[in-house]
């Protein structure tokens, strides 16, 4: 069983990824900020992060994304940055970031459920 | 200062620069506009007094500039400035597209998946609701875009017009 956090401010938008990525091999969790998120990451370290940006709180979703990839324990997690913010320069801020994807609002909840299944259950698919 | 949600949209996105001076005459507030009007950085300027502001003023191109006295006892002015070249409006729409691209990517989303997957009819209900409410939210979202349009023209209207 993957675990699955998944990181967003607005309800309605975590029930939908909630909704997607619905799947026997899949742990899903939430949070609806990144601080919240960063202590339930420390407790327990998820396989798979979906990681809004732009939330209220000290750390945004840059942040956290980068002081996970800084951090040796938590830097296999794989981060999927899903946001509003659409510019190029944000996605290349993103990635140098070390994120390891990145979409852009509005997305496809199939095309991220592809995404994360392909990316996290190759091994057993 | 704490700032309701609809204030603190229009000191975010307004394209005048604005700047509050305290009762005691010193920059106390700065807003993102001023910077990105004037390219001088907040820091710089916070706590410093009203004639040393001015002063740093000077040499910057200005299109529009004010100075409304408060006289309520909680400042002492307001300075509005508007610089040629800035690219507020671009930002602007920037960040109204983002503010957008959320109830968006809900609408997209469960289009998407109530196209393509398979749903009993209580989770149909339930994910129809939603669209709906997300329509809604764009509606709204919309309609307060216009009224914080209409609000800053009518305050330009009046300060182009020397406050009559």
């Amino acid at each position: 069983m993957k675990k699955i956090l998944i990181v967003d401010d607005h309800p309605v938008i975590r029930k939908m990824i909630h909704l997607a990525l619905r799947d026997d091999r899949f742990e899903l969790s939430e949070a609806c900020d990144a601080d919240a998120a960063y202590q339930m990451i420390l407790a327990a370290k998820p396989d798979g992060l979906v990681l809004d940006v732009m939330m209220p709180g000290e750390l945004n979703g840059y942040q956290l994304c980068e002081r996970i990839k800084q951090t040796p324990a938590l830097a296999s997690i794989h981060v999927v940055l899903v946001t509003a913010c659409g510019q190029v320069a944000d996605q290349e801020f993103g990635r140098s970031l070390g994120a390891d994807a990145y979409f852009v609002k509005p997305f496809s909840p199939v095309a991220l459920g592809a995404h994360l299944k392909s990316a996290l259950l190759k091994e057993i698919s | 200062m704490n700032k309701i949600p609809y204030e603190f949209a229009a000191w975010e996105n307004t394209p005048w620069g604005i700047v509050a001076i305290d009762v005691e005459g010193r920059v106390c507030a700065i807003n993102p506009g001023f910077e990105r009007n004037t390219n001088l950085a907040i820091p710089s300027l916070i706590g410093l007094s009203e004639a040393d502001f001015d002063q740093r003023l000077q040499g910057v191109q200005m299109l529009d500039r004010s100075r409304i006295e408060i006289t309520d006892g909680s400042l002492r002015a307001i300075h509005y400035v508007r610089c040629a070249g800035n690219d507020g409006h671009e930002r602007q729409a920037y960040r109204f597209a983002e503010v957008m691209r959320e109830p968006l990517a809900s609408i997209y989303g469960f289009a998407e998946m109530m196209l393509t997957q398979d749903y009993d009819e209580q989770t149909r209900r339930e994910l129809t609701a939603m669209l709906l409410n997300q329509a809604e939210v764009m509606a709204s979202l919309l309609n307060e875009q216009i009224a914080i349009r209409q609000s800053w023209r009518r305050a330009t209207d009046s300060l182009t017009s020397g406050g009559e």
